[in-house]
């Protein structure tokens, strides 16, 4: 596989490795700061890689993927508090652009035999040119099967490609939501924390867009109103005084006045434990505070080393509780956690 | 600096009684210094108020205990610990599973949330809990000591 970048071009790889920049959900510490497309590099326009590539082992032929291709990126183009642009054009393009930073965003599954026999399932790369983007490439592993065991391998693979697209939007990787999700053990759950969000390393996923990954794409390309409407929740969370990195702040709503119960959108504090929640409804809320949940080496990177050598990783989860306004900063809301999460 | 805080304090102090009293009783002048220059201690808070209870329902024949438990607090920095438990493996298999093992998260399951928010910002919260083994959950509310509810199948006891 060719990787055709000009010796001029300098590109980051926004990739499943990768952690975020600052620890946010974002590409940045706040959604006004993070990455996201420039209004004139919108919509961004997907097309087809022609490698012929498909897995073998998933009933799919080429229809289908491109139909399958289209409904992910419909996804995001449909939430409604967003402005997000993008379409995927039928047009298939040579294997050669899958990697290049020549503005051409592709989708495809991988001829890269080193990836292909890699644990990557696929990752979305961002090609940048003098600080600039000016493409997204996804590669989808056709052995994407091997690292889990879905019961419906055409419904991982488009949550996958849903959750590519949401890395080339600008969306990191959020966490899954709180509590173990059995559908089988008969145990009563809050139905509303299913499915986890898309952009999380998820073992319960679903196909539609959860409200954590709805609000993140929503901060990057705000809909009319939308920030004005909503409100931030900003805080530090200590453990033994000292800042605690990386430890996560689920919104849940705690089902007041008979309104639903459930998870909302979520952040992570930074490597000094500061957080900062935005996009929350006006309302009651409970943020749900835990340690990183996922802890496969390539869901954060290298996030998960700093918090467990800080100790973060053995905290008891805690519920604080908060109360919003529209358009309020509430800030000083600081969260002290205490060790004895006995994880076997 | 010290006088003016316990003259502002006086004043506040005069305001709320007289609330019942349509305003008559108000001061027409500042109310007089105590004898004391120490600052006033800030009111007891209402530490006794911090209910954390909860009740085990008789899970006969389950695999999980269940429960319900409440949280009442008229302070709204009260937040609750979950202490345990945690850790629960999860299994192969169903609908919407396809990696077992995955999460350390808590071993309990919530459902049932329900929420009040009481007058001066306090908090009323009610869930239901399965869980295996033993639960324990602990209110802490800022200059308060904290409240600790053990549950097993067969009941809960509080400490604290």
């Amino acid at each position: 596989m060719s990787r055709g970048l000009s010796a001029f071009t300098a590109f980051a790889v926004l990739s499943l490795s990768a952690p975020p920049a600052a620890g946010y959900r974002l590409y940045g510490e706040t959604a006004e700061s993070a990455f996201r497309w420039e209004s004139s590099k919108l919509p961004l326009r997907f097309h087809m890689l022609e490698n012929g590539n498909l897995p073998s082992d998933v009933e799919l032929d080429g229809a289908g993927w491109a139909a399958l291709a289209a409904r992910s990126v419909e996804r995001w183009v449909g939430v409604p508090t967003a402005e997000v642009r993008a379409e995927l054009d039928p047009t298939g393009v040579a294997l050669e652009q899958a990697d290049a930073s020549d503005g051409v965003n592709t989708i495809g599954f991988s001829s890269n035999d080193t990836f292909v026999d890699s644990w990557v399932t696929a990752f979305a790369a961002i090609r940048m040119d003098e600080g600039e983007a000016v493409g997204c490439d996804i590669e989808i592993n056709p052995a994407f099967r091997k690292n889990w065991s879905p019961q419906d391998p055409a419904r991982l693979l488009e949550v996958i490609a849903t959750h590519e697209l949401g890395h080339c939007f600008g969306l990191a990787h959020s966490e899954p939501h709180p509590m173990p999700l059995w559908t089988d053990a008969g145990v009563e759950v809050e139905p509303s924390f299913l499915p986890d969000p898309v952009m999380s390393y998820t073992n319960s996923y679903g196909l539609e867009l959860t409200e954590d990954d709805r609000v993140g794409v929503s901060l990057l390309y705000p809909a009319a109103g939308f920030l004005e409407s909503r409100a931030v929740v900003e805080g530090r969370i200590t453990l033994d005084g000292w800042p605690a990195p990386y430890v996560y702040v689920q919104s849940v709503r705690p089902g007041d006045s008979g309104a639903r119960a459930g998870p909302g959108p979520g952040a992570f504090a930074n490597e000094w434990g500061v957080f900062r929640l935005e996009g929350l409804e006006p309302g009651n809320w409970i943020l749900w505070v835990h340690p990183m949940l996922v802890v496969r080496r390539n869901a954060h990177g290298g996030m998960l080393e700093v918090a467990a050598a800080a100790g973060v990783q053995e905290t008891n989860d805690r519920w604080r509780f908060v109360e919003v306004a529209p358009g309020e900063v509430l800030t000083g809301v600081d969260v002290r956690l205490t060790r004895g999460r006995e994880v076997g | 600096m010290r006088l003016v805080r316990v003259l502002l304090a006086g004043l506040a102090a005069a305001s709320l009684l007289s609330c019942g009293a349509g305003g008559a009783n108000v001061p027409s002048s500042p109310a007089p210094a105590p004898p004391s220059t120490t600052p006033p201690e800030p009111p007891p808070r209402a530490c006794d108020d911090v209910q954390l209870v909860a009740e085990v329902f008789d899970s006969a024949g389950r695999p999980f205990s269940v429960g319900e438990v409440t949280l009442r607090s008229p302070d709204p920095e009260t937040a609750i610990d979950i202490l345990g438990p945690y850790t629960v493996v999860v299994p192969d298999g169903g609908e919407n599973l396809d990696r077992p093992g995955l999460r350390p998260t808590v071993g309990l399951f919530v459902s049932g949330l329900g929420f009040e928010r009481l007058p001066e910002g306090g908090l009323h919260q009610t869930f239901r809990v399965n869980w295996q083994g033993s639960l324990s959950l602990r209110a802490e509310t800022p200059g308060c000591p904290s409240t600790t509810v053990t549950c097993t199948a067969a009941g809960c006891t509080t400490s604290g």
